[in-house]
């Protein structure tokens, strides 16, 4: 019998995520590791887990580890870590991560969510300058070079990559992001 | 950190309230939980919030770790200031209720 899995998957989307990751549970198979692509499992019964994404928002790597230490004590499994990502798991029969109606604490899950987010956004919009700025005028001014005609080439060709993930992924993303935020704050008040 | 005047959250209410004695993490979940029945349930990450806006503001107070058996999870007490505010806010709760018994129309 099959006892391990390999799946291809990307999510922007951390809910959508979150979700495949939930019937993935219910199918009978616990998540434990992802590349950001390739998401790995192992079998379980289905049902047995539940899982939730996290965001870290601690700067230094003691306040990280505070953070997973009191979670870990308050009986939520560390699943997985992926750069920015948390994934949490627990067992399903101790009941679900937050209450249904507890807004505050999905306001501060998106809001994390949302940060994250937005540092990509900055993150490659200032990779973009640089190429833009940078690269570009410097692969003109060393025209007649061989290296030149490619770091021209280059940095165009990052400069629009940039620029249409940012247009086509990551504003969409955001944009739903503030959605919720402003939904969730209207619940409150 | 002054004390704010504003109302508590019903999270922070129910959090200080639990440390009425000395408690960890997860006590404070459980307790909190038992107390509204069930309505209330604090995720990890969101009490791990909480409490670290109460220590900032001096409303609570580590106090040692539970034994190894138990995990070594870091206790938590109210402090005098916490309980000042804890007090203020159930007198504000107590009057929002006194005036609803006198008010509403039944």
């Amino acid at each position: 019998m099959k006892t391990r899995k390999i799946a291809v998957n990307w999510f922007v989307d951390f809910d959508k995520e979150e979700k495949w990751l939930n019937d993935m549970a219910v199918k009978g198979w616990d998540f434990y590791r992802t590349s950001g692509v390739i998401y790995y499992f192992k079998k379980c019964t289905p049902g047995e887990f539940i899982y939730q994404i996290d965001f870290k928002e601690k700067k230094s790597k003691d306040e990280v580890a505070d953070y997973i230490s009191f979670r870990s004590s308050c009986e939520d499994q560390l699943a997985h870590q992926w750069k920015s990502k948390i994934y949490w798991k627990r067992n399903a029969a101790a009941g679900p991560f937050e209450a249904e109606n507890n807004i505050a604490a999905k306001l501060r899950l998106t809001n994390k969510a949302f940060q994250y987010h937005l540092n990509s956004f900055i993150g490659l919009t200032l990779i973009a300058a640089f190429a833009f700025l940078v690269l570009m005028p410097l692969g003109r001014h060393l025209s007649g070079c061989c290296f030149a005609k490619w770091l021209t080439d280059f940095s165009t060709g990052l400069t629009y990559g940039i620029l249409a993930a940012i247009l086509l992924i990551l504003l969409p993303i955001l944009k739903k992001l503030n959605k919720k935020i402003n939904d969730l704050i209207s619940e409150i008040f | 950190m002054k004390n704010t005047n504003a109302a508590l959250t019903e999270a922070i209410y129910y959090i200080l309230l639990a440390l009425q004695e000395p408690m960890h993490g997860y006590g404070i979940m459980q307790k909190t939980s038992a107390m509204s029945k069930g309505r209330l349930v604090l995720s990890a990450g969101t009490l791990y919030g909480a409490i670290s806006n109460l220590l900032e503001k001096g409303w609570i107070t580590p106090c040692g770790e539970t034994s190894e058996t138990e995990g070594r999870r870091k206790m938590y007490k109210i402090t005098d200031n916490g309980q000042e505010v804890l007090m203020a806010e159930f007198q504000r709760l107590e009057e929002l209720v006194e005036n609803g018994r006198l008010n509403i129309k039944k």
